[in-house]
């Protein structure tokens, strides 16, 4: 187990430095100096010249540099923006709260929804219901998020006018933004209009919620469908069934438990499609979060902003996979096995 | 079986659809006659540069300051045309129209914040020190924040006053060098506002003297609240106003700078004033009847200008040659969608100085061929055309102009390389002038005319970096100095004719439209007329009781 732990950590380490050297390159490579690039200092003075050549070995061969633009980076200095000025680090607080909140949301939402879906269509498997199921997620799945976004706007926001289309909440609202997440910063405010700004920032968050919420969900549903129908149809499940045990505790006590294992760790594969959504989302509804953030950067050629949100954003995947992988490992004596037989 | 499949509709009964039910229950809130906060929500196309419009020409920054949070001397009525009392309530010249006394508004309350309360009230001090700043180069303030006044330097400000001079607490003189027909019209420019001194010694005893362009005090009708950068910015009504508070809980401006975007948050009731509209998106504005689209002839200017030190550009037959084989009519249907006039002179049609009769630069590539052939450029050349992607009052899409025209070019063998940057990226490399030819333009702040010349082709204008032709000429510095000496209309209309026609043949710069002048507001906000020199103002907007009528009107 703990030998698997360590083998992890390393793949994982090894992972994160070939992502920060393909971001390092990346910064070589773009047009403009590499001091400006690095720090998003531009015009820098002598005098900041000098210390950005300091803090970032720049006098020395490439693989100081890349030595010391890891060490800055994970000490948390992300340079400045170009656009802004403001320390990256600063603005990615900022902007992540926004998209957490979005995804956590869309999370549930598809998790409501597939999951259920998916257990009907394993149990009513080969039946109208499946199909049906399979269908829906099969449409659903098809469905490119921009253009559901747009649809949705086009519809609900400016043909039938009953949801905004942008934002996470009306400006009339004075929010102080405590925590970065709406509802909880509404819960922590004195307002008077307390009740409205809630229904206000609900409204705002049901089509993108539910825009990003489609993909997840369809994944949910046949993840959920394949991995439950195949435990349904294991010989321990016969053996249960004819000890006349109730179909409820099959399904809850017996078949689904061990069902959650391929589910989670392929749901936690999907991760990178969540965030990849999520960023065509929060650009539909301009929603203020990292993608939006990083696409503006790439508009605006902000290089240090652009590769602070490559480095976060394929972080986050990483230490998520391996996350999840240890913690099925951990749960799954199963799994274990074959990993320590194969190595 | 059945118990299992029953066990899971029990599921789905008491979990999604209670999920759903919930937030169709929220749904339609949005759009009832219920309001939400109230206050009024304006979507604004871009951050302000700074809280003080006294360091910048761009209209974003003066919209989100100039008549919010400050207040000016004497105020430009643009419904009659003429200037009126502002923080001065009355005021006259003198016989040779060089000293200028003000008699000042008592009982006006500066605004107050975190870090500063005001314990008196405006007086000549404050006047005293706010044009200071700005003209005398040894003033405390003159280098905080950067150390330019483009408009002032434009206008020949520091030149022209010999001296301020505070005859007592409410009453100054300001004595000017020579005559100015256009001085009165600069002190109502949107940039000339008035600061407080007694925040400015504050600030300078604890050495943050940056902090009263950032930290505004004013007397406006708004203080600032907080601001977000490219967020928000949120005022609250100065209950002391000295011209009435505000009837308004709040203002927020909403910084989208994408132009469907704010459409759509107008559309959907997020936003109720919009800046900017774009050209294409007024047939959808036209046909909601909750929306109200103001339209005025805009005192502005797009303009295609020549960096005349880099040659070819040196020779006026290479920029006349251009300027026969540009489609202006083209520009105006592609890029304007008609909302715009083509632009014979920098001047346009409206100002009383116009000159309708200068020769024109017809579209005929034919004949800049046989010009550029004249200069030995027959067999063409390569060009540089610099521009930004942010949209603007006097061109909505640069650089679809700038494609436009290199397509046009690429008619007479002119090769085209367009270069862009962001807006301030953009203005911070214009100054060391690598351009050949950049696109960009001019919205005029006040009525005069002086407001086309010297800020855009005056020597000062040069050092200032208002002027993008990197030419200026002793013979038009001369005319404009002789044209705003006089208060003649008459004889001033001479002197512009004629520089106008100067211009017309040297062109250093290709005149290309002048853009009608736009703002969409929700039907139920009034007291917002349209100021066609840009600049707006939201101390007398109220939201009328008639919220509802939103309702219905689908």
């Amino acid at each position: 187990m703990w030998f698997y732990i360590v083998r992890r950590f390393n793949l994982f380490v090894l992972t994160v430095a070939v992502l920060y050297f393909l971001v390092f390159l990346m910064l070589v490579a773009l047009p403009g100096d590499l001091a400006t690039n690095i720090s998003g200092q531009q015009q820098a003075s002598p005098a900041q010249l000098a210390e950005l050549t300091q803090t970032y070995q720049l006098d020395k061969n490439w693989f100081n540099q890349y030595i010391s633009f890891i060490n800055q980076r994970i000490h948390g200095n992300f340079g400045i923006s170009f656009t802004t000025n403001q320390p990256i680090y600063d603005e990615i607080l900022k902007f992540l709260p926004a998209t957490i909140e979005l995804c956590v949301y869309a999370t549930l939402v598809a998790l409501i929804v597939g999951f259920p879906l998916g257990m009907l269509a394993a149990i009513q498997s080969q039946k109208p219901a499946d199909f049906m199921v399979l269908g829906v997620s099969l449409i659903g799945y098809s469905i490119p998020v921009f253009w559901l976004g747009v649809i949705a706007i086009m519809y609900f926001g400016l043909e039938l006018q009953w949801l905004p289309v942008a934002g996470r909440l009306n400006l009339l609202y004075q929010i102080e933004p405590i925590t970065g997440f709406t509802l909880i910063d509404i819960w922590l405010s004195n307002l008077e209009y307390k009740q409205l700004a809630y229904r206000d920032a609900f409204a705002h968050l049901v089509m993108p919620t539910l825009t990003l919420a489609v993909i997840p969900a369809t994944m949910v549903m046949r993840i959920t469908r394949t991995a439950v129908r195949e435990e349904l149809n294991a010989n321990y499940i016969k053996a249960s069934q004819s000890r006349g045990l109730s179909p409820a505790t099959i399904m809850f006590r017996h078949a689904l438990p061990n069902a959650m294992q391929p589910i989670i760790s392929q749901l936690s594969l999907q991760l990178s499609t969540l965030l990849t959504s999520a960023m065509v989302t929060e650009v539909i509804f301009s929603w203020p979060g990292i993608g939006n953030w990083l696409i503006d950067a790439i508009y605006q050629r902000d290089y240090p902003v652009i590769s602070a949100g490559l480095l976060i954003c394929a972080g986050f995947i990483i230490l998520v996979s391996v996350l999840t992988d240890v913690v099925l490992i951990a749960t799954t004596p199963k799994r274990r096995s074959a990993i320590d037989g194969s190595s | 079986m059945y118990l299992m499949i029953n066990s899971v509709k029990f599921f789905l009964k008491y979990s999604i659809l209670p999920f759903f039910l919930f937030l169709a229950g929220c749904e339609p809130n949005h759009m009832d006659g219920e309001r939400v906060a109230p206050g009024i929500v304006y979507c604004s196309e871009g951050d302000p540069t700074t809280f003080n419009p006294q360091l910048t020409t761009t209209g974003t920054t003066t919209d989100a300051t100039s008549y919010q949070l400050y207040n000016r001397l004497v105020e430009y009525d643009p419904a009659l045309g003429s200037i009126m009392p502002g923080l001065a309530h009355h005021w006259h010249i003198n016989e040779n129209g060089k000293i200028y006394t003000f008699y000042l508004r008592k009982e006006v309350p500066f605004h107050s914040n975190k870090i500063f309360t005001p314990t008196r009230h405006f007086n000549a001090d404050d006047v005293l020190f706010s044009f200071n700043r700005i003209i005398d180069s040894q003033h405390p303030y003159n280098q905080v924040s950067g150390g330019t006044y483009p408009f002032f330097q434009s206008v020949g400000f520091s030149s022209l006053i010999e001296k301020i001079v505070k005859v007592h607490p409410h009453m100054i003189t300001i004595h000017l060098k020579e005559k100015d027909s256009s001085f009165l019209a600069n002190l109502a420019a949107n940039f000339a506002v008035i600061l407080s001194k007694e925040y400015g010694d504050q600030l300078l005893a604890s050495q943050t003297p940056a902090k009263i362009d950032t930290m505004p005090i004013g007397t406006g009708p708004f203080y600032l609240d907080s601001y977000f950068q490219s967020n928000h910015i949120r005022y609250k009504p100065n209950k002391s106003y000295w011209g009435g508070a505000p009837t308004i809980e709040q203002l927020v401006f909403d910084i989208t700078p994408k132009s469907t975007n704010r459409i759509a948050k107008l559309l959907t009731g997020d936003c109720d004033v919009s800046a900017l509209p774009q050209s294409s998106e007024l047939e959808i504005l036209r046909r909601n009847l909750n929306l109200e689209l103001q339209i005025q002839t805009g005192f502005n200017v797009s303009y295609f200008a020549f960096n005349l030190k880099k040659p070819p550009f040196d020779q006026p037959k290479v920029r006349q040659a251009i300027a026969h084989a540009i489609n202006k009519r083209a520009i105006i249907e592609a890029v304007y969608y008609g909302s715009a006039t083509e632009a014979d002179s920098i001047l346009p049609p409206l100002s009383w100085a116009y000159n309708d009769e200068l020769t024109q630069y017809k579209y005929n590539p034919e004949l800049s061929k046989q010009l550029l052939a004249e200069v030995g450029l027959g067999q063409g050349f390569e060009m540089d055309i610099w521009t930004s992607p942010v949209q603007r009052i006097y061109n909505p899409n640069a650089i679809k102009t700038a494609e436009l025209l290199q397509g046009q070019l690429a008619n007479i063998g002119v090769k085209v390389n367009i270069i862009s940057y962001g807006w301030s990226v953009f203005l911070g490399k214009l100054n060391s002038y690598e351009y050949d030819s950049v696109l960009l333009g001019w919205t005029a702040d006040n009525a005069d005319p002086d407001n086309f010349f010297r800020p855009i082709f005056s020597c000062a204008a040069l050092a200032s970096g208002s002027n993008r032709t990197n030419w200026c000429s002793q013979e038009l510095d001369q005319l404009f100095t002789k044209a705003i000496s006089s208060t003649n209309q008459k004889d001033r209309t001479a002197v512009y004719h004629e520089v106008l026609e100067k211009l017309n043949v040297q062109l250093p710069l290709i005149p290309i439209a002048h853009a009608l002048r736009f703002q969409v507001k929700n039907r139920s906000i009034t007291g917002m007329p349209l100021n066609p020199y840009g600049g707006i103002a939201f101390a007398k907007s109220r939201r009328s009781a008639s919220a509802g009528s939103r309702i219905g009107a689908q």
